[in-house]
Formats: structure tokens, C-alpha cells, sequence
């Protein structure tokens, strides 16, 4: 732990990946610190088709593993281990784990976003019984049986399409707002029919004896729908219950305050990607890490100087 | 009296959770030099189906004895641990 990393990378999702890239391949040492599986949310993407440089597309996966390798041919060390608190002594900054501590120079805050609970009764009950959050995971599970998958954005469009070719009834519900957008896959969803669209109506109750056997909806009317699985596909709000304590600010939907060089409130500490709610999407995650590492990189000299 | 035990870590590759689940679960079976311990990936036809036979919806999950014991993340070395030693005394 007596080790001082020029910039430590809190994420090791586009953001910091793409950060880890530009600093150890400018000389800085640099340690990627990640809680689940290098790679973030992307890891999900059954296909990518909209990153510039992979014209044919490319599996989300595929994608990062690029990413990771690429990293570590300029000599970035990596560790999967939780973040449970980040502070600023005197200069060095800390990074606090269960195991222990890791000291940096300057950080890079990357943390991505988690998906939204439902927050309705029946929801932790069910989870693993019937309730899921992943459709490419759990999917197969549910192969000719009923399912809802719940949500409003792109990727719950995209659920229920990938759904539809395994489940035989897919319910399709937005929630009392319908979708965000007229998604481009939303005429295909309509028209599949296996799939009804329910728009107007928010689950209200998920239930069931042991496994998940209906939801209860609310909208004009209440209506039971009989169901063996729900997907629960919200948006993602920003992952930044690590900060808490460290006096990095945060505005009210929960989203780092970043300045056009990433900076924080706190010099030395940067913050990249879908954490500071700046666009959800791998390609301008990548761009904040890249701009995110220039300026630890600045940082850093300073210091030096 | 104790036991035989048989641990067997149903996953997906292409979750997130599972790798992290599966190094506490391989950490957990490391305790014991008497537990048989199997990875099941859930992304084939063979372990889909013997995920379905088990009545299985999610995964990361923990069987135990052909008994679903933990399903989702997290979970504890301890959990799983609990898990075993239940198993070996049942």
C-alpha cells in the first residue's frame, strides 16, 4: 500500500479505460480499480454498431476487451476490488477499499451509472425468482414462458425485441409516460406479435407464491397480467455514493459537477463518463476519459514542478 | 456426521456480477479440501437446461447439494460458507 500512483482510475468502464490509456501511455502510473468486470456497462450491449472504426459492429464485449488490452499494453495495472470511500490527505488522495487503501497523485472518478429500481412491492421479494435485470443474462431462463419488461429507454426496447424471440407473450410497458423516444426499433416492437405494448398504465405491485406469477398495473384502469418473469429495464442514474464523504460536489440528480476539463470541485480529482451525465453513450464516455487524463496529466506535472 | 458436499456456480458470461460472484465462491469451496465444486455456464444448451431442471431464473447463483441456496449479487464469502457447512452437518 506504500505505492503512490500518479492517477488512480476509479471505473473501468469507456471513461476510465480510455483515461488509463492516455495516462500510462504519457508515462504516468496508473492503476484501474473496478468492482465487478473490467469493461462497465457496455458489457451488456448485445451489439454495437454506432462506435466510430467498427463499421460491421461488434459485440459490446468484444468492444471493451479491446479497450482492456489496449490499456495494458501501455502498462496499466488493474485491480477488481470495491471502492468504499475516496479523501484528500494532504495532497496525495486516498482510495479506501474492504482490503485496504491505495494512494494517488490525482484521481479519475468513473463510475458509470446503475440501472433504477422499480421500487414497487414484490420487487426484492422476486429478485432472482422471477424478477431480473438483465434480459441477455436471464433470458433464456423464460424460453416460451410470459414475460413484462419494464421501462422507457432505448434499451428496454431493445430487451423486449431480444425477449420476443425466446418468450412466447412479451409485454412490452413503458410505464404512464410511454417511451422516451420514438425509437427506431419501436414500429418493429408494435408489430411483433408476440409482443403487446401497454402503454398508459405503471406497475404497481409484482406477485406471486414462491416465483413471480403476475404484476398489477395501474393506469385508466387497474389490470392483473399474468407473467413467469419481469424485466426491470430502467434508465441508469449516476453511481456517486462513494463521494459522500469526500466533499466532491454533486448536483441534485445525483451527477459529479464537472468543469470542460473534467475537473472536480476538488483539484487533483477528475471525473468521466456516464457519472457526470454527460451523454450515456461509449463514445462521448471515452471522450470525458481522454479529456479526464490531459488534465491529470497537467496535474501531475504541476506537481513536479 | 458430515457429508459429501457438491458446490456448482451457475453464471453467465455476459454478466457483469459474475465474475466478481465467482471469485467468492471460489474463495468459499478453497475453505474445504472435501467439496466438489462445478461451474456451470448458463449461455449453453446443456447448462440452460440444467439451470431449468433446478427451476433456476437468474444467475449468479449457488447450489449446494442440487439445492439453489443463493441467487443474484452480492454475496459473502460467509453466505456461501453458511451454505457449505449447512450441507455437511444436513
Amino acid at each position: 500500500m506504500d505505492t503512490v500512483y500518479d492517477v488512480i482510475v476509479i471505473g473501468g468502464g469507456p471513461a476510465g479505460l480510455t483515461a488509463g490509456i492516455y495516462t500510462a501511455r504519457h508515462g504516468l502510473k496508473t492503476l484501474v480499480m473496478e468492482e465487478k468486470k473490467i469493461g462497465g456497462k457496455p458489457l451488456e450491449a448485445h451489439w454495437v454498431e454506432n462506435f466510430p472504426g467498427f463499421p460491421e459492429g461488434l459485440t459490446g464485449e468484444a468492444l471493451m476487451k479491446r479497450f482492456e488490452a489496449q490499456a495494458a499494453r501501455f502498462g496499466v495495472e488493474f485491480k477488481i476490488e470495491s471502492v468504499i470511500g475516496i479523501g484528500d490527505i494532504g495532497g496525495v488522495k486516498r482510495v479506501s477499499t474492504r482490503h485496504g487503501y491505495y494512494q494517488a497523485r490525482s484521481l479519475i472518478i468513473s463510475t458509470g451509472a446503475q440501472r433504477q429500481r422499480l421500487s414497487v412491492p414484490g420487487e426484492g421479494k422476486f429478485n432472482g425468482r422471477g424478477v431480473s435485470y438483465c434480459a441477455i443474462c436471464d433470458g433464456p431462463f423464460f424460453k416460451g414462458k410470459r414475460v413484462a419488461v419494464i421501462g422507457s429507454g432505448h434499451e428496454a426496447v431493445e430487451d423486449a425485441m431480444r425477449l420476443a424471440d425466446v418468450s412466447s407473450v412479451v409485454y412490452a410497458i413503458p410505464g404512464s409516460k410511454g417511451y422516451s423516444e420514438e425509437y427506431p426499433d419501436l414500429k418493429r416492437l408494435r408489430g411483433s406479435p408476440r409482443v403487446e405494448v401497454l402503454e398508459g398504465y405503471d406497475v404497481v405491485e409484482i406477485g406471486g407464491d414462491g416465483a413471480v406469477s403476475y404484476v398489477k398495473l395501474e393506469g385508466e384502469s387497474e389490470m392483473r397480467i399474468d407473467v413467469d418473469g419481469v424485466f426491470i429495464i430502467l434508465e441508469h442514474v449516476p453511481t456517486t455514493n462513494i463521494l459522500s464523504d469526500a466533499g466532491i460536489e454533486i448536483d441534485e440528480g445525483g451527477c459529479i459537477i464537472v468543469d470542460r476539463y473534467q475537473q472536480t470541485n476538488i483539484p487533483g480529482i477528475f471525473a468521466a463518463g456516464d457519472c457526470t451525465c454527460s451523454g450515456t453513450q461509449i463514445v462521448t464516455a471515452a471522450g470525458d476519459g481522454g479529456k479526464a487524463a490531459l488534465s491529470a496529466l497537467m496535474y501531475v506535472r504541476s506537481l513536479e514542478k | 456426521m458430515i457429508g459429501m458436499v457438491k458446490v456448482e456456480y451457475y453464471y453467465s458470461p455476459v454478466y457483469p456480477y459474475c465474475p466478481s460472484a465467482r471469485r467468492i465462491v471460489s474463495e468459499a469451496v478453497g475453505k474445504y479440501s472435501d467439496v466438489e465444486y462445478e461451474e456451470v455456464n448458463t449461455y449453453t444448451e446443456e447448462g440452460i437446461k440444467r439451470g431449468l431442471a433446478l427451476n433456476l431464473m437468474s444467475v449468479p447463483a449457488v447450489v449446494v447439494n442440487g439445492v439453489i441456496r443463493l441467487i443474484g449479487f452480492p454475496f459473502s464469502v460467509d453466505d456461501v460458507a453458511k451454505c457449505i457447512e449447512e450441507a455437511r452437518m444436513a
